[in-house]
């Protein structure tokens, strides 16, 4: 095995070979610090490389080892963090110049945790500013500078979780952590062809993570595969009493047959590729899944909803921000004035949008709660060009009726996974939508699905070097 | 992209407001933040509209929990 197929195994496969010594966490970290040297500037994907406390974990982790000690599946297994995460060795930024410098003594509940099951953190990675909360329109929303995507550098890794994503798919680290308040881990995990697991609102604690939006934040897991999420997700979930809204709750078990149903009118408003890979995708799932088709979204005004939400929570979690004017130093010119527009949400609307939750929630249990999960695209198109505004592309596509504000709205999981590729080479992805705390129903059905299909195991021709920046001509 | 509408009067005067925290905002970056509270309101207009107005029963979501006490 040479270092790209070490560097692009999933954590399974790299447990195996650390518990038969073929390699120690130690070379397999070496491996990854050297990786993100090379290629984490180049795809906007890092912010801090943690080079002594990597080395000290790994360390860690083979005395352990050579001791007979195993900690269990992510024992040895490095990995990064979005840069929302609190850690006491470097700055924790939350992508954004007013918080450059900003710095944490304790380590947030989910990085202890992955520290506890002995996996070892390698970064810190890259994210747009304040998750994305004041509005960005461009793909340029980081104080580093625009993620993009390994598998065509002119274009978007996706945000707001950008360098758990990049990373993830160009084999910088075994795994990464990012965050969703509505769409950001499924949303690069699309952009960079990787899969990505969006946690029931409750399952994983956000002590020590920016908040955002304290009603749908979540934390999850960005892997190689859904087997790889599944582990991610056993070792980070549970209580926490620093985060009430945590709990502990069982893992169901997996059907024999699980029950999936098609979003009605799934691949209506989608570019080509996304709906052809998608129909596959369904040809695949029902050869171990019983399949019904055209199940509606339930009618309600998810954007205008999710919409209110995040802009009157976002201007409460960062109104010393907005108030003390320092929101003019944030990059993208939208997010400098994003912060204005949410403070004077009118309270009445936001009353008004947590009604309407209310009656979403009691709608998608009624017409989703029979199936383990609903499939749809994740995004009708690829991802967006870095340096043109998402407005201004891909109006042709105006969209399928897209789950994403749906189950973040109605706090469900969802599993996202590669399913193929299309316009300009980059990945296209499926959404499984399942119900509170399933998430084992979704990662099984993705685990078959992956055995018997193979984009999750393509790699993207890495390079050193972005061409001369020009925007890519699009539809 | 078509050009947008002029903002309302009440939007910019809301939007001028903002220069409480930031006197250097500029007067196009003023209309863009009262063209944000107009869609805003009409994100809040569309939640509980006229004609279908939400059920005086409806409450809004909420979870609150006391640290240590049972759910």
């Amino acid at each position: 095995m040479n270092d790209d197929d070490l560097a692009f195994a999933d954590i399974v496969e790299q447990q195996r070979l650390l518990a038969r010594k073929t390699i120690s966490s130690l070379e397999l970290t070496n491996l990854y610090l050297e990786r993100l040297e090379t290629y984490g500037e180049v795809y906007g994907a890092v912010v801090t490389i943690l080079h002594d406390r990597a080395r000290r974990e790994a360390r860690r982790a083979d005395r352990e080892r050579a001791r007979g000690r195993v900690r269990g599946p992510l024992h040895g297994i490095p990995y990064g963090a979005k840069d929302l995460l609190a850690t006491p060795d470097a700055p924790t930024t939350w992508g954004a110049a007013p918080f450059r410098n900003q710095r944490f003594d304790f380590d947030a509940t989910v990085v202890r945790r992955l520290d506890d099951a002995g996996a070892v953190l390698l970064a810190k990675l890259a994210m747009v500013e304040l998750a994305g909360g004041f509005g960005y329109n461009d793909a340029d929303a980081s104080f580093t500078g625009p993620g993009r995507t390994p598998w065509n550098a002119a274009f978007w890794s996706g945000g707001s979780s950008s360098g758990s994503g990049a990373a993830v798919a160009a084999g910088l680290a075994g795994f990464a952590i990012g965050s969703e308040t509505c769409g950001s881990i499924l949303y690069p995990a699309t952009a960079c062809g990787i899969t990505g697991l969006r946690p029931t609102y409750g399952r994983v604690s956000r002590h020590g993570a920016m908040a955002l939006c304290w009603s749908l934040d979540k934390l999850g897991p960005m892997t190689r595969s859904a087997r790889d999420a599944e582990i991610v997700l056993r070792a980070i979930a549970g209580a926490d009493p620093a985060d009430p809204t945590a709990v502990d709750a069982p893992f169901p078990a997996a059907r024999r047959r699980p029950r999936i149903a098609v979003l009605r009118n799934a691949t209506k408003g989608c570019m080509p590729a996304v709906a052809r890979n998608f129909n596959a995708s369904v040809k695949v799932l029902a050869t171990f899944c019983d399949v019904t088709t055209g199940v509606a979204l339930p009618p309600f005004p998810y954007d205008e909803t999710v919409d209110t939400i995040v802009r009157a929570e976002g201007a409460a979690a960062f109104r010393a921000l907005i108030e003390s004017g320092r929101a003019r130093t944030l990059r993208q010119k939208d997010d400098r004035i994003g912060g204005y527009v949410g403070y004077e949400t009118r309270a009445i609307d936001y009353i008004d949008a947590q009604r309407q939750r209310t009656l979403m929630t009691a709608a998608l249990r009624e017409a989703f709660g029979a199936y383990d999960a609903i499939v749809a695209p994740t995004l009708p198109t690829v991802t967006y060009p870095v340096g043109a505004p998402f407005d201004s592309v891909y109006a042709a596509f105006d969209g399928n009726p897209n789950l994403i504000a749906p189950g973040n709205l109605a706090g469900l999981p969802a599993l996202a996974v590669p399913n193929g590729f299309g316009e300009h080479g980059l990945p296209t992805n499926l959404s499984f939508l399942g119900t509170a705390f399933a998430e084992t129903r979704l990662t099984a059905i993705g685990k078959r699905y992956q055995q018997l299909t193979g984009a999750h195991r393509a790699r993207p021709a890495l390079v050193t070097v972005i061409a001369a920046p020009s925007v890519p001509a699009v539809g | 992209m078509p050009d947008e509408p002029a903002p309302s009067d009440a939007a910019l005067a809301l939007a001028r407001g903002m220069r409480a925290f930031d006197a250097a905002l500029t007067d196009a970056q003023l209309v863009e933040i009262a063209r944000g509270i107009d869609r805003s309101r009409a994100a809040g207009a569309a939640l509980s509209p006229k004609k279908k107005r939400l059920a005086n029963s409806v409450e809004p979501l909420t979870a609150v929990r006391i640290p240590g006490e049972p759910v």
